[in-house]
């Protein structure tokens, strides 16, 4: 089997995911890197080159917002999601479950509860 | 620590970036980056974190969002296809032109350097215009890409759907082709013959006492060095001819044979009538007199006609090629 195929068919298959498992993270303020380690943590690979700038994307997109904090020696940008966002990320989670029930009938042949 | 990378990679970075965004987007990459590192990072800390972060002209695509493109993906076969057609037509074009150009009055002496001078020329010639019909092609559909990116749209129908091709691929007609090789065969077969005996063969008799000739046509010592070209010329002719037979049909291989065949024969027939002193000097000056005029414009008179002659049947020539390359694409087109 060709290992390099099986790699890009799941790395397409996961990358229409990644904006949802951003916007499920986004409920608290997060800077980049905190989102990056909290997504590590659980189990969710993202790489940094993609994440930083899918943020700044977001927010231009209407669906976070961002603050600027340079209270600390290190200045850091923190997101959040805004109202939009979080209709946005409601519609998403509505749509990933039934994406979810679908594919299961397809995969196994019966619908999961 | 060295801090110089760090601003040289976001530097690599916001360089390709719109400027409204550079200064925001290095703020927050540089804060990024900082809190990847540790309080005090060494060089190589700094190196693993920003071959993390990937290749600057990557990163830098993903802060713009919209890729970009010169030509779009969906137009680039269209691309590909026209650039072919319009460079094959760009190519032929001047190649025939260039011949004709470079071929009507060559400024050097000699076969060799006539030879390199036209083939100088007209290389330079055809590569001039390929690269014309390149840029043209290039900048029409980059310009369609770049109305596109700004949300013009042609909306596909019904309508755009092309028609089907007709099924026959251009079949090369067996019988042409054989009676085509025979005449070939039999007419250079003599000509090289006539070429190589010249001298006792075509030329001004007289029927005094039986006949025998007064002067050769040509003169022996200009021709006889251009033997070996209509021999290689001939050879090209078969090839071609062996290759159509064998293809059946036109396609890029019998095209461009064909288009070798025709131009290399079209050369030498060139290089032959541009010799000085082609027709001997005894032939010129029994027909000037016979038709009551100087040698000098009798001379002139014939160089003209042969080569008003040959700058016709250049053309006819290069409309031949390109009706091949035609043939070709259509060919392949149904081939598909």
């Amino acid at each position: 089997m060709d290992e390099s195929l099986i790699q890009s068919l799941n790395s397409e298959l996961k990358r229409g995911t990644q904006i949802l498992a951003v916007l499920s993270q986004m409920n608290e303020m997060k800077y980049g890197y905190s989102l990056l380690q909290d997504l590590e943590a659980k189990h969710v690979e993202i790489e940094a080159g993609t994440l930083y700038p899918l943020l700044r994307r977001l927010e231009s997109q209407g669906i976070l917002k961002s603050e600027w904090d340079t209270t600390e020696s290190r200045p850091r940008k923190y997101y959040l999601l805004n109202e939009e966002g979080k209709e946005v990320f409601d519609l998403m989670k509505k749509e990933w479950h039934r994406i979810v029930k679908e594919m299961n009938l397809l995969l196994e042949g019966e619908p999961t509860k | 620590m060295n801090t110089n990378l760090i601003e040289r990679y976001i530097y690599d970075v916001t360089r390709r970036l719109p400027e409204t965004s550079r200064s925001e987007v290095t703020k927050e990459l540089q804060a990024n980056i900082d809190d990847m590192l540790s309080e005090k990072p060494t060089d190589a800390e700094i190196e693993k974190v920003l071959i993390e972060l990937g290749d600057p002209r990557i990163l830098a695509n993903e802060y713009r969002g919209t890729k970009r493109y010169l030509i779009a993906s969906e137009y680039t076969d269209d691309y590909l296809e026209t650039l072919k057609f319009v460079l094959i037509i760009f190519g032929s074009i001047s190649l025939v032109f260039g011949l004709l150009d470079s071929l009507k009055a060559p400024e050097a002496s000699g076969l060799f350097l006539t030879i390199l001078e036209v083939l100088g020329e007209v290389l330079a010639n055809v590569f001039g215009s390929l690269c014309q019909g390149f840029a043209i092609v290039t900048l029409v559909f980059a310009g369609i890409t770049a109305w596109r990116q700004k949300g013009g749209k042609d909306t596909w129908g019904i309508k755009c759907l092309p028609p089907l091709p007709e099924k026959q691929k251009i079949k090369i007609s067996r019988a042409d082709i054989i009676a085509e090789l025979i005449v070939t065969l039999i007419f250079g077969i003599t000509w090289i013959y006539v070429l190589i005996n010249n001298a006792s063969i075509i030329g001004w008799y007289d029927d005094v006492d039986g006949w025998h000739l007064l002067a050769p046509l040509f003169t022996g010592s200009v021709i006889t060095p251009l033997v070996p070209l209509f021999v290689l010329s001939l050879a090209l002719s078969l090839v071609s001819s062996v290759v159509k037979l064998g293809a059946g049909h036109w396609n890029f291989w019998v095209a461009g044979i064909h288009t070798l065949e025709q131009a290399f024969s079209i050369i030498v027939m060139f290089v032959f009538i541009g010799q000085v002193g082609l027709f001997n000097g005894d032939f010129i000056q029994l027909a000037a007199d016979q038709l009551e005029q100087t040698p000098a414009e009798f001379l002139s008179a014939l160089t003209a006609g042969i080569r008003g002659f040959f700058t016709f049947l250049t053309v006819v020539i290069g409309i031949d090629i390109i009706v091949g390359w035609t043939k070709a694409f259509k060919g392949q087109k149904q081939g598909k």
